[in-house]
C-alpha cells in the first residue's frame, strides 16, 4: 500500500511542478532555518578543539556564602580560596583548573619591551592543569609545566595574530613583552582561537601565580576521567560545601553546579539549587516556545498549499473511500505524501543548513575561517533526529488538519467535489 | 430472495431556505443476478438512490438491506469493509486517478484488503484482460480514451468480485460505439452471476437490461 502511495506522491510532484517545488522550497527554508540554529546549537556542545574535552568537563562559575548569624550574603564567580582549599583536593576529577573570567578584569597594558606602543587587552590567567584540559595548537614553543607555575614564572603564551600584532612578523619566540608594565618571556605561539571557546578562547595565555595580587575570582574547570565519574563529582562537590561549613561556623557555601557543557552554556544565574533547577526549566521552556514558533509559522504558510493540494483531491478521497478506505486510512495516506514533500524539503534544508553554517560561521558560531567544524556536530545522531521530529512536526501541522478535514467529508460530497 | 432491498427510503436535501425531497418513501427490491436499469428525467432522484444503494448516502428514513445485511447500524469501518467486499462502483465521468496508471487504478479496492501485492497485481492484471486493456497497464488515465477509461473503471468496480456493481450512467460521456462495448462488458459481467444495477436516461440502453424501474419527482412511477 504504501510502495503506491509513495508512487502516487512522486506522480504529483512531477504533475503539479509548480505547487511542488514552492511546496518544497518552502519546507527546505524552514527546516533550514530551524536545523541551523540547531547546528550552531551543537556545535557549542560538541568536543572541538581546543575545547576536545567538553563531554567529559565539569564547570562551576558561581558561588553563594552565607552568615547566618551575621546576616551577611556574598555571591559571585568563584573566589580563589574556595577553589585552592576545597575544589582543588577533589579526588575524583582528572584535572581541576582555576582561571580568571575572560573579559570580566580590566584589560592590561601590554607593550612590546624597547616600544612605546602601549595597548590594552585581555590575558586569561590559567594555572598548569589548563594545559592538560584543553588542546591547542602550538605553532612554536609550549607552554609552562605544574612547576614553572608554582614557582610564578613570567612566561606568556600568544596567539598568532597577537604575535603578528605585537611583533609586527619578526620572530617571536624568547622575545619579551611586557603586560601590565612586568616583563614576560614568550614561551609559545598557537593557532588563534575563537572567543566562542568560553573556557579557553583568547589571545595571551599568562600563569596567574605570576600576577603581583594573584587571581581573586574566576572559574573553575573540573575534568572526569570519564563522564560516568560525573555523580561522583557532583557528590564530592556537596561534600566539600559541608566542609566548608564545619570550617567556617555559621556559614553556609552554595557552589552553583556543577554543570555539564550543555547546561554550562544556558549561563543561567542562581543561588541555591532549587533556583538552579527552575532556572534551567524556564530557560529549556523557552527553548522549546521560540522552537514551536519557528515551526508554527512556516507551517501555516504551508498548511495554504497542503489544503488546495487537498481540495484538488477531493474527488479522488471519495473514490477510495467508495472502493472502501476507512477514515483513518485516508487520514494515513495524506500525511504520509505529505510527509514525502517534508522530507524531500528536509533533506534540502538540512544541506541548506549545512551550506549556512559554513558560509557564515564566522558571523553565526564565531568560529573562525581557518577552523574545522567537526563532521560530527553536521552528522551527528542528534541532528538527524531532529530534522526527522522538525519534519514529523511540521509535516503534521501543516497537512493534519486538511487530512481529517478530507477525511471526514460524506463520500457523496467528495464524488460531487462538493466542499462541504 | 433479493440481494438489493430498500424499504420507505426518503432522502431530503435541506438547506437554509428551502427543502427538497429528492426521495419519497421508495421501496424497491432487486433480486440476485438481476440487470436493473433505474431511468427518469434529470433531478428525479435516480442518482440519490443509487447512492444510497451503495451506501455512499444515507436516507432520512427506510431501510437498507444489502446481501441480507441490514446495514442503517452499522459503523462506519465495517461499513467500508461491507462496500469494499460487496459493491463495485461505475461512475458516468470515471473517476480515476490521475496520479496513479491503469495497473494501479484497478488495484485500488483491493489496496483496502488484506491481500499480498503479488496476488493483486496478478488479480488486476486478470481483469484488465478481461476489459481487453492488457496493452495500457503502464498508462496514466490521461493518456486514455474516454472508452478506455470507462473499461478501467469497469476493471476497477469487478477486481475484488462483488456481487453488486452500481453503474452510474457508465454511458453517458461516451460516444454510441463505446457505449455499445461497455454495455457488451456490463452483459458479461451480469452473465457470470453479477447483480447490476444502473442509472441511466437512454432508453435504448435501459431496454437491453433485465428490468427497467422508473421514477419521477422522487417517486417510483413503474
Amino acid at each position: 500500500m504504501y510502495k503506491i502511495y509513495l508512487k502516487q506522491a512522486i506522480q504529483m510532484l512531477k504533475q503539479n511542478k509548480f505547487i511542488s517545488i514552492i511546496s518544497i522550497l518552502g519546507t527546505a527554508l524552514a527546516i533550514m532555518m530551524i536545523m541551523t540554529l540547531i547546528v550552531a546549537d551543537e556545535v557549542k556542545i560538541l568536543n572541538m578543539a581546543p575545547e576536545i574535552n567538553r563531554d567529559r568537563t565539569l564547570y562551576i562559575d558561581y558561588q553563594v556564602k552565607r552568615d547566618t548569624v551575621e546576616g551577611w550574603w556574598h555571591s559571585g564567580y568563584l573566589t580563589h580560596d574556595i577553589a585552592k582549599d576545597y575544589l582543588s583536593k577533589l579526588k575524583t576529577p582528572a584535572y581541576t583548573s582555576f582561571m580568571n573570567v575572560y573579559g570580566f578584569d580590566d584589560e592590561e597594558v601590554i607593550n612590546v619591551e624597547g616600544e612605546s606602543d602601549y595597548r590594552r587587552y585581555c590575558t586569561r590567567k590559567v594555572d598548569a592543569a589548563f594545559w592538560k584540559i584543553f588542546s591547542f595548537d602550538f605553532l612554536e614553543g609550549n607552554a609552562f609545566s605544574e612547576e614553572e607555575f608554582k614557582s610564578g614564572i613570567h612566561n606568556a603564551v600568544l596567539s598568532e595574530s597577537m604575535a603578528k600584532t605585537l611583533f609586527k612578523g619578526e620572530k617571536v619566540l624568547g622575545k619579551t613583552v611586557q603586560i601590565a608594565f612586568r616583563n614576560y618571556k614568550v614561551t609559545g605561539i598557537v593557532k588563534d582561537v575563537s572567543p566562542v571557546f568560553k573556557y579557553a578562547g583568547g589571545d595571551m595565555w599568562i600563569p596567574y601565580t605570576s600576577l603581583k595580587d594573584g587571581l581573586h575570582v574566576g572559574f573553575v574547570v573540573l575534568m572526569a576521567k570519564d563522564k560516568e565519574d560525573f555523580p561522583r563529582i557532583i557528590a564530592e562537590v556537596r561534600e566539600m560545601e559541608r566542609k566548608f561549613g564545619i570550617d567556617h561556623h555559621h556559614q553556609i557555601l552554595y557552589l552553583k553546579g556543577p554543570e555539564n557543557q550543555k547546561i554550562n552554556i544556558m549561563e543561567i544565574r542562581a543561588n541555591n539549587e532549587q533556583e538552579s533547577i527552575e532556572a534551567i526549566k524556564i530557560k529549556k521552556r523557552r527553548a522549546i516556545f521560540i522552537f514551536l514558533i519557528l515551526l508554527i509559522i512556516p507551517a501555516l504558510n504551508l498548511s495554504g498549499f497542503s489544503l488546495s493540494r487537498i481540495k484538488k483531491r477531493v474527488a479522488e478521497i471519495g473514490v477510495r473511500k467508495a472502493f472502501g478506505a476507512k477514515k483513518y486510512v485516508i487520514l494515513i495516506q495524506v500525511l504520509y505524501e505529505n510527509m514525502i514533500t517534508s522530507f524531500i524539503g528536509g533533506i534540502i534544508g538540512l544541506i541548506l543548513s549545512y551550506v549556512t553554517v559554513m558560509w557564515l560561521r564566522s558571523w553565526l558560531l564565531k568560529i573562525p575561517e581557518g577552523s574545522d567544524i567537526p563532521l560530527s556536530a553536521m552528522l551527528s545522531p542528534t541532528v538527524f533526529a531532529a530534522v526527522f521530529f522538525v519534519c514529523l512536526l511540521l509535516n503534521l501541522l501543516s497537512a493534519g488538519f486538511s487530512a481529517f478535514r478530507a477525511s471526514r467529508m460524506t463520500i457523496v460530497n467528495s464524488l460531487t467535489q462538493n466542499d462541504r | 430472495m433479493a440481494i438489493i432491498h430498500l424499504e420507505g427510503i426518503t432522502k431530503v436535501y435541506q438547506t437554509k431556505d428551502v427543502e427538497t425531497i429528492a426521495l419519497d418513501k421508495i421501496n424497491l427490491k432487486v433480486e440476485a443476478g438481476e440487470f436493473l436499469s433505474i431511468m427518469g428525467p434529470s433531478g428525479c432522484g435516480k442518482s440519490t438512490m443509487l447512492n444510497i444503494m451503495g451506501l455512499l448516502d444515507l436516507p432520512n428514513e427506510g431501510t437498507v438491506s444489502i446481501d441480507g445485511m441490514e446495514t442503517s447500524r452499522m459503523k462506519d469501518g465495517p461499513m467500508a469493509e461491507f462496500r469494499n467486499k460487496t459493491l463495485g462502483f461505475v461512475f458516468q465521468s470515471f473517476h480515476l486517478i490521475n496520479s496513479l496508471n491503469v495497473l494501479d487504478n484497478v488495484e485500488l479496492p483491493l489496496l483496502y484488503r488484506k491481500s499480498t501485492e503479488k496476488s493483486r497485481r496478478e488479480q488486476a492484471k486478470e481483469v484488465l484482460a478481461k476489459v481487453g486493456l492488457s496493452h495500457r497497464m503502464k498508462h496514466f488515465p490521461s493518456q486514455l480514451s474516454g472508452g478506455q477509461c470507462q473499461r478501467v473503471a469497469i476493471a476497477r468496480a469487478i477486481v475484488g468480485n462483488p456481487k453488486i456493481i452500481l453503474a452510474d450512467e457508465p454511458t453517458g460521456n461516451l460516444d454510441s460505439k463505446m457505449g455499445e462495448e461497455i454495455m457488451t462488458l456490463l452483459h458479461d459481467f451480469n452473465c457470470e452471476g453479477t447483480t447490476i444495477v444502473m442509472v441511466t436516461h437512454d432508453e435504448h440502453i435501459a431496454r437491453e437490461t433485465k428490468r427497467i424501474v422508473r421514477f419521477f419527482d422522487g417517486r417510483r412511477v413503474q
